[in-house]
């Protein structure tokens, strides 16, 4: 056993996935690390059939989705009991890219079927994604393009399209947002005054919500000459989209992105006109992979899994994880979600204690992350949740990591290794090491009320809230 | 696909209900129970809040009597409630499958008593959710998580049970509704196992019809069957999201995916919401060319095309041999006329 493979392999499956537990841990030691991360990216498989259908059985709320609720618990059962956990956190930053919110749209199930796209396109073509993101229905009510019309322009989607979702401030003009936004008239929702006026009130009647589908009006679409980053054409939306793409600006914005969730810790993106990056290099290596692969969002995170600087220990331990991220580990870990249970819902609702409740960003810029996820009431709730769980034996997760523990340890050391050893080669400071060595035992005195009881410390260590 | 417009057997009738989370309407319904005296006890699981939780009364005639229960952790409260049957006695029989109890209430919704103690063993359940009382008004019960039928009476002493995990002859895989024929043959959906399992009154293995899949009769994630006194069986294909109708010996005769039109209920709110009914008559709900990000995928064409079944999950049949198919998406029951073979060959 090669310790120091072990904790790079945690470190890969904390940041590309949800953790690992020490037994998927056993199984990818034998891996060279190019192929786990090919693995990742290419799972075998991805299908969910057998736990949607759970889910939608005994979750009515998670099937039609009438409710603010449904289309986040559905997702979060996803990301614990999926077998290709790097398709779920690619999907989760793509939400915290183009961050979509139920407060306007006020339907779940179109929001669950953005979800939805962005899985399917989410490690595809960078230039498809963007397509596919300007048709979805959840972001046309969004971002207003339903009111984008021929004669009078709603700038929102063309503005937010170059603001926030590929170029950034500083690298369009005014006059190229006017240009956007009349290349996207006539791209609307079917069916939009009925649909439009049922969000705007709420309305469930009289029998559920209806899904809602892309629909473009060639009578509202101007289709007159714009001139748009310095070309000049007839253009569509997709025709603005392939210009967006060739854009240096638009590479480096998606990888400062990429750093920033999967690598270390960016500031919020308002400041990024301003602050430079982190690591430039870093940036340009992905910038340099999204041109050579044709905009491939897969190539330029295989590129950076596979760098030295994702393996580098120094950015290790250094991300705060988000709510979601912290409370889909947990419950991997743990083992609770078995099958469907109702108490999923308050494992969900959690999350909003947390500060992040999916769909429903505090704006379209999304939930600005790293140390800004720790406030006094989110901290109390993320260590709650996280030792309430872990340091619970009903749970089959904790039992088996108790079990395997075993009782032959005799010391402080001994036993803090083999729990952070269980829970998945994680590592803890120095500080914490002593503070959990003045916990332990007299030797033979360990028993697997303690081993429980240490598990449930370690999750409520300050490095636990850390991957 | 059969659209339902040329069913030999089965036309649509009428809806009954609308989406309301307390009064006369439905939130999120998963089961029914047509009563001898005409009521019909609409189990409304809601969305899991306090709200909406409890059974709503009604018959097929647009009339509304009335609710009972509700969410809560007294017992006779209700926690996922999963499944009613109206007793010979004529008490209310509910299952939840959170509590894994079975909850006896007046026909007027007086609680009486729960019993119930979660488990392995015989008599012991594990996430009841189907309840059918026999001739006998004993219940019988649809333990889902431990793969098989159990039979108590209305006290709740245990009397048998049958099934066993696996997909063998007469083996279950997460059972769920059921429902007893005119010869006390019992029918369970074997919703893990895609088939729908018939068994004699004392559990004896009989047949079983369907496979899995989601061409003419293959079924996928079946919620429950019932058969009508010619022996047709009628099969709520809740995975395929459709309704299908079997020959005794399991053939299959047509589908429907849901003809639903506006209900009164619902028509009276869209008088009194002139600016929403307005819109809604400029709307086409049915359109089909529509970009759907998988076409085969029933659960999303449902959920854009109003009309169709959308998680059909309870059937009943009526006296007068009608269908009642209860659809927990669209919060709503669509009644159809069944049409004999016979009279369909005149």
């Amino acid at each position: 056993m090669n310790s120091d493979y072990r904790k790079l392999i945690s470190h890969l499956m904390r940041r590309a996935g949800f953790g690992a537990s020490s037994k998927d841990i056993d199984r990818l030691e034998n891996m060279e690390y190019e192929s786990i991360v090919n693995e990742l990216l290419d799972p075998s498989d991805t299908s969910w059939t057998e736990w949607d259908h759970l889910v939608r059985r005994f979750h009515h709320e998670q099937s039609g989705m009438i409710s603010r609720s449904g289309p986040g618990e559905y997702w979060l059962y996803r990301m614990v009991t999926t077998p290709a956990p790097l398709i779920e956190k690619v999907t989760l930053f793509w939400h915290s890219v183009f961050a979509t919110g139920y407060p306007k749209v006020v339907h779940g199930k179109v929001l669950s079927h953005q979800i939805a796209m962005f899985r399917q396109n989410g490690l595809g073509n960078f230039r498809d994604l963007l397509v596919a993101l300007s048709k979805d229905p959840a972001m046309i009510v969004w971002l207003d393009n339903q009111d984008n019309h021929k004669e009078a322009i709603n700038e929102n989607y063309g503005r937010e399209l170059l603001e926030l979702f590929s170029m950034g401030v500083g690298n369009y003009s005014e006059s190229d947002v006017k240009e956007a936004a009349r290349a996207f008239t006539g791209w609307t929702i079917g069916n939009t005054e009925y649909m439009v006026m049922r969000s705007s009130r709420d309305s469930d009647w009289p029998y559920g919500r209806i899904s809602w589908h892309f629909e473009f009006n060639e009578n509202d679409h101007d289709s007159e000459e714009k001139t748009f980053l310095g070309e000049t054409g007839n253009f569509d939306g997709e025709d603005i989209i392939d210009i967006i793409c060739k854009q240096e600006s638009t590479a480096k914005f998606i990888a400062r992105h990429m750093y920033n969730f999967f690598v270390a810790d960016e500031p919020p993106v308002p400041s990024w006109p301003h602050i430079e990056a982190r690591d430039p290099d870093a940036i340009q290596q992905l910038v340099d992979v999204y041109f050579a692969s044709s905009y491939s969002i897969k190539e330029m995170l295989r590129t950076l899994l596979v760098s030295d600087f994702f393996k580098a220990e120094k950015i290790r331990y250094k991300r705060v994880k988000s709510p979601t991220e912290l409370v889909a580990g947990v419950l991997r870990l743990s083992g609770h979600i078995d099958r469907p249970r109702r108490e999923m819902l308050e494992h969900a609702q959690r999350l909003a204690f947390m500060g992040q409740m999916l769909h429903d960003p505090p704006s379209v810029e999304g939930w600005h992350q790293g140390q800004e996820w720790i406030q006094t009431g989110s901290l109390v709730e993320r260590v709650n949740f996280a030792s309430e769980q872990l340091g619970n034996r009903n749970m089959p997760g904790v039992s088996a990591m108790v079990s395997n523990v075993g009782d032959t340890i005799s010391s402080d050391d001994d036993l803090i290794e083999a729990c952070l050893k269980e829970m998945g080669e994680i590592e803890i400071s120095d500080v914490t090491q002593d503070n959990l060595r003045g916990y332990s035992v007299e030797p033979g005195a360990l028993d697997d009320e303690r081993t429980a009881e240490m598990l449930r410390l370690i999750a409520a260590s300050p490095d636990f809230q850390l991957c | 696909m059969s659209s339902g417009l040329n069913s030999k057997i089965l036309k649509y009738q009428r809806t009954l209900g609308m989406t309301v989370m307390e009064g006369k309407g439905f939130y999120a319904p998963n089961d029914m129970s047509l009563a001898p005296n005409g009521r019909i006890y609409v189990l409304n699981r809601s969305i899991d809040i306090a709200r909406g939780m409890g059974i709503r009364i009604c018959d097929s005639e647009d009339g509304f009597f009335g609710s009972f229960g509700k969410f809560g952790s007294d017992p006779g409260d209700f926690n996922w409630p999963s499944a009613i049957a109206s007793g010979l006695d004529s008490q209310i029989y509910v299952a939840d499958e959170y509590k894994h109890k079975i909850m006896t209430f007046s026909p007027k919704g007086d609680f009486i008593r729960e019993w119930g103690v979660y488990g392995k063993k015989k008599g012991e359940l594990d996430t009841p959710s189907g309840v059918v009382v026999d001739r006998d008004n004993n219940l019988v019960v649809s333990d889902t998580y431990n793969h098989r039928v159990q039979i108590f009476d209305t006290m709740g002493v245990f009397l048998r049970s049958f099934g066993k995990e696996g997909s063998g002859d007469g083996e279950l895989n997460m059972p769920w509704r059921l429902s007893i024929d005119l010869d006390s043959n019992i029918y369970v959906a074997d919703w893990g196992n895609d088939r729908i399992s018939i068994f004699d009154s004392q559990g004896k293995y009989l047949k079983s019809h369907g496979m899995s899949g989601s061409g003419d009769g293959q079924l996928f994630r079946p919620a429950q069957a019932v058969s009508d006194s010619s022996g047709n069986i009628y099969v709520c294909d809740w995975g395929n999201e459709r309704i299908q109708v079997l020959d005794k010996e399991g053939h299959f005769i047509e589908q429907n995916r849901g003809e639903s039109q506006v209900s009164p209920w619902a028509q009276n709110f869209l008088n009194v919401n002139n600016e929403e009914s307005d819109a809604r008559d400029k709307a086409n709900l049915e359109k089909m060319d529509i970009p759907f990000m998988d076409p085969r995928d029933r659960h999303e064409v449902s959920s854009h095309i109003e009309k169709y079944f959308w998680a059909p999950m309870s059937l009943a049949i009526s006296e007068d041999e009608q269908l009642f198919v209860l659809e927990s998406n669209r919060h709503r029951i669509q009644i159809f006329e069944m049409q004999s073979e016979s009279l369909i060959k005149q």
